[in-house]
């Protein structure tokens, strides 16, 4: 339901804000002065209050917003998510800035995420991922039988869902895998779930730029492309994990990692293959011509009615 | 027993037992909607949907026809477009268009999520209002793709086709975003805090430096419906 305030218009002005709920420096300016006389006569005049005498209502909330930082809000809760959500636009693009950048002085998550991680960036950055990477394969699909009268496109929508189930697994699943690890190691309390998300979730921001200039049809280059993104963002990402593991001995870190950046490299060749190796000609509508003279060439002395086979072919 | 007397009053004791009469006053706005024909109802429902989607194609200063949410309209653009984009299949290529739920589904659980992401980064604004809000500024794609429906049933495809067909549905899908930039301007004359469509209602909403981040969802939200809308065939 539509919150009242805004249905009626009412818009509290910060003066009339102020009467209802007088800050704790007005409440002391204002507050009347209490005379109290005790029995020699003496008189004293207190004209500052403690805190809690002020208001209530005021003091409660000046209590929670202290606690803020302090207390862990359920993981079922509304505002739980909202403190994942708590970034400005320009600390979200200094971030992907930052996750495009790989400096070995500067780690990712103590230079831009330190102690605050978000999952807005990590969330939308893949909503983009998935959009992107789906309409360029479908592009890719298009330019290539472009040439083709006989082509008539489609849509392939269904190719948005396996993106959509690759790279939010890959950025939401995957971490809750990675601090698995790092519990199993005891090592590196200081990287929650949330901070493996979001330098996740940021370093695949890189394939967004990559794709479009995957659409270029020249083979070694998208390839070169693709090795090029994945080093940077693979780096940023194992220099940004890199403490989280240095504690532990050197060979399982070294090992773990490699795993990760596998992964890594495996996440963004996979995409890579789905979607931007146009599809096969053989599944081409002109597979009706194709299909027998490759059948000729390929089984030329073992089928001798190759034109019986097609028929078959097209009636699968 | 002193304490009770026989008390008599030379007064006799008069007025009104009779509760005091409220003036019967039929309340119109409220109770006539119980006798009247079902058909007086459906009109005047349908008329205010009517004014909201006329609403959406000419933004007016008169802004405040979206306050009061209904899910009528999205529902029936969604069935629309659901309905035109089901079912494009090419046994040949294996490649399908989007079906009927799975266009529902983008666009409820779709509107849904932008919304959520506006609360989250503490948008002051009702769930269901952003939602219908949402809903109502796919009247311009929809329009679109209606258009692109006839425009394929009588021309042949070809390349010049093809660009009005992009041109059509980017000028559609600006429409969904910007149109109702208009009325945000309108109502900054307007100390409401209500604002009345899609990028104006959400962005205005959103404490300042954050407006680009709940704005950037519904520019990706709109996207994915005009890549829907432009590919159909």
């Amino acid at each position: 339901m539509s919150d009242p305030v805004q249905d009626f218009g009412f818009q509290t002005s910060p003066n009339e804000k102020e009467l209802w709920e007088p800050t704790a420096q007005s409440g002391v300016t204002d507050a009347a002065t209490l005379n109290v006389e005790n029995d020699e006569g003496d008189m004293h005049t207190f004209t500052q209050f403690p805190d809690s005498a002020i208001d209530d209502e005021n003091a409660e909330t000046s209590d929670t917003s202290g606690l803020i930082d302090k207390k862990e809000n359920p993981i079922w809760s509304f505002a739980f998510y909202q403190k994942l959500f708590d970034v400005d636009t320009n600390i979200v693009l200094n971030r992907i800035m930052g996750s495009m950048i790989p400096l070995p002085s500067k780690s990712f998550k103590s230079a831009y995420i330190g102690g605050r991680p978000d999952l807005y960036g990590p969330f939308w950055i893949c909503a983009t991922l998935v959009l992107v990477v789906g309409v360029c394969g479908n592009l890719t699909t298009l330019l290539t039988h472009y040439s083709d009268e006989k082509y008539h496109y489609t849509p392939q929508f269904e190719r948005l869902s396996v993106a959509a189930i690759i790279v939010y697994s890959y950025t939401f699943v995957w971490p809750l895998l990675v601090r698995a690890i790092l519990w199993w190691r005891k090592t590196a309390s200081g990287f929650s779930v949330a901070d493996i998300m979001c330098i996740y979730g940021y370093s695949i921001f890189i394939f967004i730029p990559v794709s479009f200039l995957l659409l270029i049809p020249v083979p070694w280059l998208d390839w070169l492309l693709t090795a090029l993104a994945i080093s940077v963002s693979g780096a940023v990402l194992l220099l940004s994990l890199w403490p989280a593991f240095r504690d532990d001995s050197r060979q399982i870190a070294v090992v773990v990692l490699l795993v990760l950046f596998a992964c890594h490299a495996a996440m963004a060749v996979g995409l890579q293959l789905y979607f931007f190796t146009p599809l096969s000609i053989s599944y081409a509508p002109n597979a009706t011509e194709s299909a027998p003279s490759k059948l000729n060439l390929d089984h030329s002395t073992s089928l001798p009615n190759p034109t019986g086979r097609s028929f078959e072919k097209n009636g699968q | 027993m002193a304490d009770f007397q026989d008390v008599s009053y030379s007064v006799p004791v008069e007025g009104e037992i009779a509760q005091p009469q409220v003036p019967e006053e039929e309340d119109d706005d409220e109770l006539s909607t119980l006798d009247e024909p079902v058909k007086d109802t459906f009109i005047r429902d349908m008329k205010v949907i009517g004014s909201k989607f006329a609403h959406i194609i000419y933004p007016r200063s008169n802004s405040l026809l979206l306050r009061d949410w209904d899910l009528w309209g999205p529902l029936v653009l969604c069935v629309i477009l659901a309905v035109f984009l089901n079912g494009a299949k090419d046994e040949t290529t294996g490649g399908q268009g989007p079906q009927f739920a799975e266009v529902f589904v983008v666009v409820w659980v779709g509107a849904g999520i932008v919304t959520l992401n506006a609360q989250l980064l503490g948008g002051k604004i009702s769930f269901f209002q952003s939602v219908c809000v949402l809903g109502y500024c796919i009247l311009p794609l929809v329009v679109a793709m209606i258009i692109c429906w006839f425009l394929v049933k009588i021309f042949e495809q070809s390349i010049v086709f093809v660009v009005i067909r992009i041109i059509l549905v980017a000028a559609a899908y600006g429409w969904s975003i910007f149109g109702p930039c208009l009325i945000t301007h309108l109502q900054c004359m307007i100390p409401i805090t209500v604002v009345t469509a899609s990028v104006a209602f959400l962005g205005d909403s959103q404490p300042k430096g954050r407006k680009a981040l709940a704005v950037f969802p519904i520019c990706l939200f709109y996207f994915i419906l005009a890549w829907m809308v432009v590919t159909y065939s």
